[in-house]
């Protein structure tokens, strides 16, 4: 895989739904690889956290849905970078993603009934969204290795869809109040 | 004329035989939908009664086909089906014998919906 590095000028509000930071970001292949596996890897935690404090069945199956698909993708990911024997590189983005995603844990651990549903719910809704156009306009692009890019043409059809499903729960939750 | 009738009742049984052995002969075929991208493809489709139809996950992650009709159970010819989870890669395949319109979804992601039509 080559290396060849390309500025990327990302909002870290990749993550930071409530608070947007700007950040500025240089990421390679791999890095990028790793700021994906990341993301997945907070929307599981943000999953659980939803099993564990919420009673809504939309909410619940949304939740089992994330830990379902986010894990399904992250092997994926294992799966090609075994196969074409690399790993993912950490990075600044993916480490300011993670900062942000405590804050935003603790936030919603303090919730409960439908003020945590609703903080989830619309939580999903932006996040994906901003994921899902940062894959879509900075990453694809920009990714060198092909079998890479497939990679990530495929999970954001998944992510996409994800986004289309929180819009469905927003709504829905919305109906209740 | 005893004789003739025998032969008369030989030829209609060979016939009838003939009738059924043709009949069995109908080869009832094979369809597949695809679950690629969050879509099954073709979502909606139209088979005869007796059909296979085989539903085949190309996507990375797990999906269903279950029927909206309730029940569950995956047996083959039943009005109601369900898949349970299917990985990447995996396959499940349904006989539908009896005539209707069986809607489908996966039940994990609500806006993957699916028809298949039986004649």
């Amino acid at each position: 895989m080559k290396n060849g590095r390309l500025a990327l000028a990302i909002g870290a509000a990749m993550l930071a739904t409530a608070n947007p930071v700007s950040a500025q970001a240089d990421l390679n292949d791999l890095e990028m690889a790793h700021v994906a596996v990341t993301a997945s890897n907070i929307d599981i935690a943000y999953a659980h956290l939803a099993l564990a404090l919420s009673n809504n069945e939309g909410v619940r199956v949304f939740a089992e849905t994330m830990i379902r698909d986010h894990t399904a993708v992250n092997g994926a990911v294992a799966d090609l970078a075994k196969q074409l024997n690399v790993r993912a590189q950490d990075n600044d983005m993916s480490r300011s993603l993670l900062r942000d995603a405590e804050r935003i844990k603790n936030e919603m651990s303090r919730l409960r009934g439908a003020d945590f549903d609703r903080y989830y719910a619309e939580n999903e809704l932006q996040y994906h969204r901003t994921v899902n156009g940062v894959v879509e306009d900075v990453f694809l692009p920009n990714i060198e290795n092909g079998q890479v890019r497939d990679a990530f043409r495929q999970a954001l059809q998944i992510f996409r869809g994800h986004e289309a499903h929180a819009v469905q729960m927003v709504e829905r939750l919305t109906e209740l109040r | 004329m005893k004789r003739c009738a025998e032969r008369t009742i030989r030829w209609t049984a060979l016939a009838l035989l003939a009738g059924v052995v043709t009949a069995c002969d109908v080869a009832k075929e094979h369809h597949e939908v695809m679950m690629e991208s969050l879509t099954f493809s073709p979502a909606r489709l139209t088979v005869s009664a007796g059909d296979t139809v085989t539903w085949i996950n190309r996507d990375l992650v797990p999906h269903t086909a279950t029927s909206l009709r309730g029940g569950g159970g995956a047996a083959p010819g039943r009005a109601d089906f369900d898949s349970n989870a299917l990985i990447a890669g995996a396959s499940f395949s349904v006989v539908l014998t009896e005539p209707g319109e069986y809607a489908y979804t996966c039940a994990y992601h609500p806006m993957m919906n699916g028809v298949v039509v039986v004649r």
